[in-house]
């Protein structure tokens, strides 16, 4: 039996809008992704409020948890929805009265609904909370103890794990030991038969030791006295004639046996100590203690032969480092499937804001919650394909899983964009990290099977609302751009009609069947949904930025790479000015070349990063610095069209048009 | 991960004994702690007097003190809530008490089983709603339902001697509710298409009959055989009471779900199929009770009620024998009481007048002074219905035992669902007298009040709810004024318990019917009123007979010089299960007088199914042995002078009935 699925009405954030919130889930790891407030604690807290946890921690509605519209009206009711798929013979006979028999399936149904009342000073309670069954809560109402069944284990986020497992009246320790098997084992203690050695006593059960002790206690000549001195001595004398008290001094004694057990478990507690020595270190930092509470947990969890194994945890990430956050991932995706029929595989739902979590999690675990709606992840739900999956689970790295956090995406092809794209966008008043726009650098493959994957198969659930911009390379060399790189001799060469070149050229798209524009639409073929391809104008990143305007800024920053080693070497032969002084000199000459030919231009400029002379990462952060200095007007106007739309897409909005792009526009 | 082991492997003396301290119960014998001790499929037949439900009380408290499981269950099933009460009662403060009362287990009727677990989820995965499962609302629905037609459909029925009310659902296929022999016409006659058409719109609206939950229960297990398997792993253990009532409808569907061949499934059935008086009572032939299979059956023939002299008159008459010696009376007599003088008293053919006076001042010579000042003194026939028609000197005479008495009245069995606004105030204020808490009595005013207020909007407004008074808080909350006139109408019915009164009832009504409107929605027709809120004579008379408060109804007080005796005048069905200080059994007629059919029996000529050829003559045997063990002290019978025979004959029959052990007295 797993939670297969959770529909939340008029819950905090989540309103009652068609279609309303729905949240499927798969057995296994469940991680909840998406930024602050869409929703994500709010989904676990709609799973607690509904089947209870674990934990004696008590459940009170609050008026904050009803729904307020958009217009201010407060929802009446907040229902709560979970249905349970899958249940073993075992467990639809546990809740044979409550099951919804559907067409192909045996589910049940848990309908969570809390009325609110109207607000009396003399009333206590805010809301009536009705536990019913059956798709739309016509079944029989649940059984609080059948519902016991159903409570999840809890763990809250910024949990103070070292108080979680301290000693003390229910604690957590005492109710793991309390159900481990084999607790109750023991001889039971006869105060008539005294163990006779150590041997003998060590056969007492844990509740026969404590009344051994008692037993003990109770005999101490210095009690003994005491109780003697204070009835004689005392009371005897404070007491009016006729009348007859005695004191007594014992042990305190629980009732029954289950009692007493109880008593002595909630007195341990768990340490930490270091394994090789054995010996206790003292206090251990937070995290360890969280992992040592979450350890209680799941081996709670997986002891109990009947309850619902589900585990939510909010923040697993919280106090622990990265590889340990890497660490538990993986153990909890292995408890998932455990196939050892003594411990049951355990659902976990999770919420985090940790990309470095959301990169160890398979895709298909994935939720992402955007805008009070539900996106899974899972084959089938979106656009990707097996393939896709394969890949994206292979290269979805810490950094790329930023973009389920992000409230726009930039994903771009290599390093130079990722190193320029923030600085430009700073300087069109757009500065990324303020708008919450992630870049994700596909390093030159797979942009477009990133973009993906927040586009969904079937529409009628909505789609994610998050702006994904790909901005991807139009590849098509100018022209006369294949004889200044050597890639032909002329226009008459016969590598031009060779099958096995690679590269393009505008000339490719004017004659055949082929042109600019197809090449553009198949470049952004994907596109939909969220989702954007802004394709570069003619070949590449370096090169448009050239020909829009930055010329010399391009050609500067890419003598600056060429010369890198020089200048940040440890002898520094050169100084940056020296470099500098003489790219402008060159570019001057390369101008007067070209004559009034851009194209030659550029390429010409181009050619230092074709022929691997500058490194286009280097030179990136050379031509950053060099933006950095610009008017932010004037480079406006310098900037390729598809560099500005991108980054108004991602932001969100379209930059204001003020007099000078549409200057800037006029003379592009 | 469970076991398919039963769920309990052994129960040993030290369970018994602790039981027996809990419980205190003493002389527990073998056959008894053999029972307790069971953990296998296997039948009880238990005589009257036995302690049975006592036992399974016990049986259930070590049970459920031994249970490992939070999520399988016990399931204990009878036709009246007789064993949840007794568990209330016998274990109401204990833990194990409150354990077996709750989740996982399930102590109810078998009606509220099949109703819960199968009918009800069949229903709703169906998509079918759950107005109301009652005959008179359901059969009134259906009325409407028929329209114009309605007085065509009767008139067609009547020849057919078919009552509407009596039609049910054959079929889960609501498009098909009738079989045609039900209506003994074709499917395409017009009468039968607008009876079916009726049942079809009547059942979509979710009004369904008591029996029809049985076809639903049938159906889910035919569309989900897993059903069968789930509930085998939630009720490991099963104990079905009473179990000689249980109908072929119901031991069918037992049957499906609890199969007692199954090796991990613990099915104890418990009963007297000697005493089964029921109609509808023959067992399928696939699943006999008791289980006529070696070992698979126990048998206790000692009754705690009455001594060994009422044990030997009564032993005959059972049909099936109790254990190899007969059924037993182990009742301890006090040192100084003496035996009682069981007495055959013999009436002239058509005068029955002497024959509750001489009974009654039979017992007060007979039993202990002591003993009669709590003595229940009871008469007892097999038919009561009252039959004006068959006067002294007709040869049917005295056919029911209202000719012994002619003010006797048939008295609404207190089981059966009200019918009338009235009835559920009445039952509801004797609730709470009888139980002391008001919670049942309130919720029996507000489903009485839903139901009103489903009458008024003449469609099912309101669901069925299983807490009616937090629905009706809920649907009044917004209206302080009918919310409060709804509490004070409970304060005035339940905490005060004003007697109900012709002068009062109009008021009560009036307040009744406002806090349904109210609840509905609906405001109340007004022009005709509503059967449901009529007052018929009975209740009048009802009303008399409270303000009168004298002798309770079908009670003959005699009073001789110093002492008084009230005789309570009864059907044998209306005493089963009860224990009297003294019984009469008063000869009635049915194709044949009662005791002159069994009076072979009662000779000693023959012994249990001797001779019995048909399936009347075993019911008179089993209403006989039902009636004739009742009593702790006094057993008598009425018989007709002619039914002894005449002459030689009589006097013969005289001498073999005195041998047996009864005193003889001439009227």
């Amino acid at each position: 039996m797993y939670l297969s699925e959770i529909t939340i009405n008029n819950f905090r954030q989540f309103g009652s809008d068609a279609p309303g919130f729905t949240l499927r889930l798969q057995p296994g790891v469940t991680a909840l992704v998406g930024e602050n407030d869409t929703g994500k604690s709010a989904v676990v807290d709609a799973v607690r409020y509904a089947l209870l946890t674990r934990d004696v921690d008590y459940i009170k509605v609050r008026p904050d948890d009803f729904h307020i519209a958009a217009d201010g009206t407060i929802a009446r009711e907040i229902t709560i929805r979970c249905r349970f798929s899958d249940l073993s013979t075992a467990e639809s006979g546990a809740f044979v009265e409550y099951l919804t028999r559907e067409q192909d399936e045996t589910s049940l149904y848990v309908l969570w609904e809390a009325r609110r009342l109207e607000e009396s000073p003399i009333r206590r309670r805010l809301a009536e909370v009705t536990v019913r069954t059956g798709p739309t809560g016509l079944g029989p109402v649940l059984d609080p103890a059948a519902r016991q069944h159903l409570s999840a284990a809890y763990l809250k986020p910024l949990r103070d794990a070292e108080r979680e497992m301290a000693p003390g009246p229910g604690s957590r320790l005492s109710q793991v030991l309390g159900s481990f098997p084999g607790i109750t084992d023991g001889e039971a203690f006869d105060a008539g038969k005294l163990p006779e050695d150590a041997a003998e006593a060590a056969k007492l059960s844990l509740a026969g030791m404590t009344d051994y002790l008692r037993h003990l206690v109770n005999q101490h000549h210095a009690v003994a006295n005491a109780q003697e001195s204070l009835n004689d001595d005392y009371l005897t004398r404070l007491v009016l004639s006729g009348e007859s008290l005695q004191g007594q001094i014992s042990f305190a004694e629980g009732g029954n046996e289950k009692a007493r057990l109880r008593q002595i478990l909630e007195r341990l507690q768990l340490d930490l100590l270091e394994g090789a020595s054995g010996q206790s270190r003292g206090r251990y930092g937070l995290g360890s203690n969280n992992l040592l509470y979450m350890a209680c947990e799941l081996l709670l969890l997986s002891k109990d032969p009947e309850g619902l194994p589900l585990l939510l945890i909010e923040e697993p990430e919280a106090h622990l480092h990265p590889q340990r956050q890497l660490r538990l991932m993986e153990f909890l995706a292995q408890r998932a499937q455990s196939k050892d029929p003594a411990s049951r595989p355990v659902q976990v739902l999770v919420t985090t804001h940790s990309p470095n979590l959301a990169s160890k999690i398979p895709l298909k675990n994935l939720v992402l919650i955007d805008k009070q709606r539900a996106y899974s992840l899972a084959p089938g739900q979106t656009n990707l394909s097996t393939s896709d999956y394969r890949f994206l689970e292979r290269f979805l790295d810490s950094t790329k899983a930023n973009l389920f956090f992000a409230r726009g995406v930039l994903v771009v092809e290599g390093d130079a964009e990722a190193i320029l794209m923030p600085t430009i966008a700073n300087k069109l008043d757009r500065d990324l990290t303020k708008y919450g726009v992630s870049i994700v650098n596909v390093g030159g493959t797979g942009l477009r099977r990133y973009a993906k994957i927040l586009q969904r198969h079937d529409l009628s659930g909505g789609y994610p609302s998050i702006p994904v911009a790909c901005m991807t390379d139009m590849d098509v060399m100018p022209d006369c751009a294949p004889q200044i790189l050597d890639l032909v001799a002329d226009d008459t060469d016969a590598k031009w009609m060779s099958p096995k070149r690679r590269w393009k050229a505008v000339r490719d798209f004017t004659s055949g069947k082929q042109t600019l524009d197809g090449r553009k639409a198949d470049l952004s073929r994907d596109d939909g949904q969220s989702v954007k391809t802004f394709v570069s104008d003619a070949w590449t990143f370096e090169y448009d930025l050239a020909f829009a305007g930055l010329a010399k800024e391009v050609y500067v920053a890419a003598s600056l790479a060429a010369k890198d080693d020089h200048l940040t070497g440890v002898t520094k032969l050169m100084s940056r000015e020296e470099v500098e002084a003489a790219a402008l000199a060159e570019f001057e000459q390369m101008q007067t070349a070209a004559g009034r030919d851009n194209e030659v231009l550029c390429t010409n400029i181009y050619s230092l990063f074709a022929s691997r002379t500058a490194s286009k990462a280097v030179a990136a952060q050379y031509l950053a610095e060099l933006l950095e200095k610009r008017n932010a007007k004037e480079l406006r106007t310098a900037l390729p069209a598809y560099v500005v739309e991108a980054i108004e897409y991602a932001t969100g909005s379209p930059l204001p048009k003020d007099d000078a792009s549409a200057e800037g526009g006029a003379s592009a | 991960m469970l076991s398919m082991k039963p769920a309990i492997e052994v129960i040993d003396n030290a369970d018994i004994e602790w039981v027996a301290g809990l419980m205190g119960l003493h002389s527990l014998d073998e056959p008894r702690r053999a029972f307790l001790k069971s953990t296998q499929t296997i039948d009880l037949s238990a005589c009257p007097g036995s302690g049975k439900t006592t036992l399974v009380v016990a049986k259930l408290a070590i049970l459920a003190r031994k249970w490992p499981s939070m999520a399988r269950g016990i399931c204990v099933l009878s036709h009246t809530n007789v064993a949840r009460e007794e568990i209330q009662k016998r274990l109401g403060g204990t833990e194990i008490g409150r354990k077996l009362l709750g989740y996982p287990h399930y102590i109810d009727t078998i009606h509220s089983f099949v109703s819960q677990f199968l009918a009800r989820p069949w229903l709703l995965s169906s998509d079918y709603p759950v107005t109301a499962i009652d005959n008179d609302i359901t059969t009134n629905v259906r009325l409407r339902h028929l329209g114009s037609q309605r007085r065509k459909v009767l008139t067609a029925l009547n020849p057919k001697h078919i009552e509407f009310s009596s039609l049910r659902l054959r079929s889960a296929d609501f498009s098909t509710p009738l079989e045609s022999t039900q209506l003994k016409m074709k499917p395409t006659a017009p009468t039968f298409l607008a009876v079916a058409e009726a049942m079809q719109k009547a059942a979509e609206q979710g009004y369904y009959c008591y029996d029809e939950i049985f076809t639903f229960g049938g159906a889910l297990l035919d569309e989900h055989p897993e059903v069968a398997e789930s509930l085998v792993r939630r009720f490991p253990v099963v104990l079905i009471d009473e179990m000689q009532d249980t109908s072929q409808l119901q031991s069918e569907i037992l049957r499906r779900v609890f199969p007692r061949d199954r090796a991990e499934l613990c099915v104890q059935r418990v009963g007297d199929a000697n005493q089964a008086i029921y109609e509808g009572d023959k067992s399928p032939v696939s699943d006999v009770f008791p289980d006529p299979t070696d070992g698979r059956s126990l048998t206790i023939g000692s009754s705690f009620r009455f001594d060994q002299s009422i044990a030997s008159l009564a032993t005959g008459l059972a049909i099936i024998p109790v254990g190899a010696d007969g059924l037993q009376g182990i009742r301890n007599r006090k040192p100084a009481e003496p035996p009682c003088r069981h007495t055959v008293f013999i009436f002239p053919d058509g005068d029955t007048s002497q024959v509750l006076s001489a009974y009654a001042r039979h017992a007060l010579s007979t039993l202990d002074p002591m003993v009669l000042t709590k003595a229940r003194v009871a008469a007892v026939g097999s038919v009561h219905q009252l039959r004006p028609e068959i006067a002294p000197g007709h040869k049917h005479f005295p056919a029911s035992v209202s000719h012994y008495w002619q003010d006797y009245k048939i008295t609404s069995l207190a089981s059966a669902r009200p019918t009338h606004l009235i009835e559920y105030v009445h039952s509801a204020q004797a609730i709470v007298i009888d139980k002391g808490n008001l919670c049942d009595g309130v919720n029996g005013v507000a489903e009485g009040i839903i139901r009103l207020a489903n009458t008024l909007a003449e469609r099912p407004v309101l669901r069925a709810f299983s807490r009616p008074h937090r629905l009706l808080e809920r649907l009044l909350a917004d209206n302080a004024a009918t919310l409060g006139v709804y509490r004070s109408m409970l304060r005035r019915l339940l905490v005060d318990r004003e007697v109900m009164s012709l002068a009062l009832w109009p008021g009560i009504s009036r307040d009744l019917i406002a806090i349904a409107e109210v609840a509905s929605g609906c405001s109340s027709p007004g022009s005709s009123p509503d059967p449901f809120l009529e007052l018929t004579a009975e209740h009048k008379s009802s009303f008399e007979l409270k303000v009168r408060a004298e002798t309770p109804p079908n009670t003959y007080r005699f009073q001789d010089a110093e002492q008084t005796v009230d005789v309570r005048i009864g059907s044998i069905h209306s005493v089963k299960g009860q224990t009297h200080t003294a019984t009469l059994v008063l000869d009635t007629y049915n194709n044949g007088h009662h005791m002159e059919r069994i009076l072979p029996w009662l000779l000693g000529d023959r012994v249990g199914d001797q001779g019995v050829s048909s399936d009347l003559a075993a019911k008179r045997l089993r209403l006989a042995y039902v009636a004739m063990t009742r009593p702790t002290h006094l057993l008598c019978l009425a018989l007709r002078r002619s039914s002894i025979g005449k002459g030689c004959e009589y006097e013969a029959n005289k001498e073999k009935l005195v041998a047996n052990g009864w005193n003889f007295i001439e009227l």
